[in-house]
């Protein structure tokens, strides 16, 4: 500390953390004492592990793509085919691993276009104010008023049907979300005294946006994406079961199971692994979202 | 350094502050008194051009030496906030960006103004000498730093920005006493030492009848009493001063005036 005097100052300075601690790691330190939250970050990185390893530790790495053995289709679990083969012959685990990798995928890219459209158009929203505002949430009101699904599924029925055009209709319903939450982060932060400061010090209003309001609108943001995670997973699952997303060879779960359906008297391993592996997925990332909404708060963070 | 005159300002119909006329010089401090409501702190808005931010409708004039602020173009006023004119906010660490490094506030400051990085560091160590801080302080976020700490911390912003004018709104009252003093007595050298012109705005007329060499007194928006701080003080020329100041407790007065 300081050799000038400093009455005040002193003891706070004493009860803080060592110099260099940050919120990141005050955050990390909450997070450890709650074992809920543990096990879906737990679970998550796993998740994460599995896809970016999938050509390592899938056993027939060749059989995610369009490989074909129909010498062997449908055969039982076994030894060499631990959760059997499909229709054509390809081993299930494989795909199922490789479909972590689908599935991801399309969630992380759902997510960043849903926050790149959502909370911008939000902050802006909610900074500015007045008809800007107006005009902003009413376009997002119309976004919502459509059920989430059956908009994605209408787009993505005009789309030809594919991951990426999945992606895309699946971001369509997600953004207005972001777009309401960044806009509530914004209305509370635009009052608060440091974006006061800001402008009285005359920081343009472009970068009290991005250098104040933005950086203090995250958190809900972070929470919100994690949580959506095991949603967005579903929703693509669901366009894919449909005929709408994700087509054959590519190794995506819900097309696994629409084409397993049929066989789930006889093979049901077949369409249950995948669909396990969505339950898995979904939970993973419920967990962990809902406990980073717990230890993210910024005010028990500020606190410790 | 700061003319003001026939400034008024307006929420709607209603005028919530008229000041017809005040003067703020180089190394002056001016303390501007009144109670929660009585338009102090929209003055000090409209003088930093943020009033009608804030949805009001300000008329009349306010000069920063020879040049009219009101309706300066925004991005004039931009350069002017904080470079020239500098604001010291009532909450200390509400006024600091929680995601930053006390050291990258500053240095984003001073960037924002145009100061080179060199110049920056120089200046940076300077002011932080100048209000009594330690240079470790810049590398804490702002919950690590004392209420006091983070009020001497705006204080050195201004300092580094080298701003004529300083508007501190209620800089002190979420402090407790000691702290207060420290912050105040920083207030003060910075005049005496750059010839900073500041406007204390206030609802304590202790502190500002120790402090202020003018005492301007509003309430419910209008200037009630100008003048020198002593004369303010022992001849008030209106009811509503004469009560402010039967209301301040005396420390070593001979008896309680509980009574009175």
């Amino acid at each position: 500390m300081s050799a000038l005097p400093d009455p005040a100052g002193t003891p706070l300075a004493v009860a803080a953390p060592p110099v260099g601690t940050g919120r990141t790691r005050s955050a990390w330190t909450a997070l450890r004492s709650n074992r809920f939250a543990l096990v879906g970050a737990a679970l998550a990185l796993l998740l994460v592990l599995i896809a970016l390893l999938a050509p390592v530790i899938a056993p027939f790495p060749d059989d995610a793509g369009s490989a074909t053995h129909p010498e062997i289709a449908l055969a039982k679990p076994s030894g060499e085919h631990l959760l059997g083969t499909d229709q054509v012959g390809r081993d299930v685990l494989s795909r199922v691993l490789y479909g972590t990798r689908t599935s991801l995928r399309i969630a992380a890219s759902v997510l960043i276009l849903a926050v790149l459209i959502g909370v911008p158009l939000g902050l802006v929203a909610g900074y500015v104010g007045g008809w800007l505002d107006d005009v902003i949430m009413r376009i997002t009101d119309i976004f919502l008023a459509f059920p989430a699904l059956l908009l994605s599924l209408a787009l993505a029925a005009v789309l030809s049907p594919s991951v990426g055009n999945a992606t895309l209709a699946i971001a369509a319903t997600w953004w207005p979300w972001y777009a309401r939450l960044a806009r509530g982060s914004a209305v509370a932060i635009r009052d608060r005294g440091y974006v006061e400061a800001a402008r009285a010090l005359g920081v343009s209003r472009r970068r009290i946006l991005a250098r104040h309001v933005l950086p203090n609108a995250t958190t809900p943001v972070l929470v919100q994406a994690s949580l959506d995670v095991g949603g967005i997973i579903i929703t693509a699952a669901a366009l894919s079961f449909l005929g709408l997303g994700a087509q054959d060879p590519t190794a995506e779960w819900g097309l696994m199971v629409s084409q397993g359906q049929a066989l789930l008297a006889t093979n049901w391993w077949f369409p249950v692994a995948p669909g396990v592996a969505i339950v898995i997925m979904a939970l993973a990332f419920n967990l962990l979202g809902d406990g980073l909404r717990t230890v993210l708060d910024p005010r028990k963070v500020a606190a410790r | 350094m700061i003319a003001v005159r026939a400034l008024e300002v307006f929420f709607g119909d209603r005028r919530v502050a008229h000041v017809p006329t005040l003067d703020l010089a180089a190394g002056e401090l001016v303390g501007l008194a009144g109670e929660s409501g009585s338009g102090k702190s929209m003055t000090s808005m409209a003088i930093l051009g943020l009033a009608p931010a804030l949805g009001a409708t300000v008329s009349g004039s306010v000069k920063l030496e020879e040049r009219e602020l009101l309706g300066l173009p925004e991005k004039e006023l931009l350069d002017l906030r904080g470079r020239r004119i500098a604001m010291v906010m009532q909450s200390p660490r509400g006024s600091l960006n929680p995601t930053m490094r006390l050291g990258k506030l500053m240095e984003r400051t001073l960037a924002t103004h145009g100061i080179e990085k060199a110049d920056a560091r120089d200046r940076t160590a300077a002011a932080l000498a100048d209000v009594r801080l330690d240079e470790e302080l810049l590398r804490r976020y702002p919950h690590q730093v004392s209420g006091g700490q983070a009020q001497r911390f705006a204080i050195a912003l201004a300092v580094a920005m080298r701003a004529e004018v300083l508007l501190a709104d209620e800089p002190t009252s979420a402090l407790d006493v000691t702290v207060q003093a420290e912050v105040l007595d920083t207030l003060n050298r910075l005049r005496a030492e750059h010839g900073t012109a500041i406007l204390l705005v206030s609802h304590d007329l202790a502190v500002l009848g120790r402090y202020a060499d003018r005492l301007v007194v509003m309430r419910s928006g209008e200037v009630v009493e100008q003048g020198p701080t002593r004369d303010v003080l022992t001849a008030p020329s209106s009811d509503y001063t004469r009560e402010l100041v039967a209301a301040v407790p005396v420390i070593g007065a001979a008896r309680p005036k509980a009574s009175a």
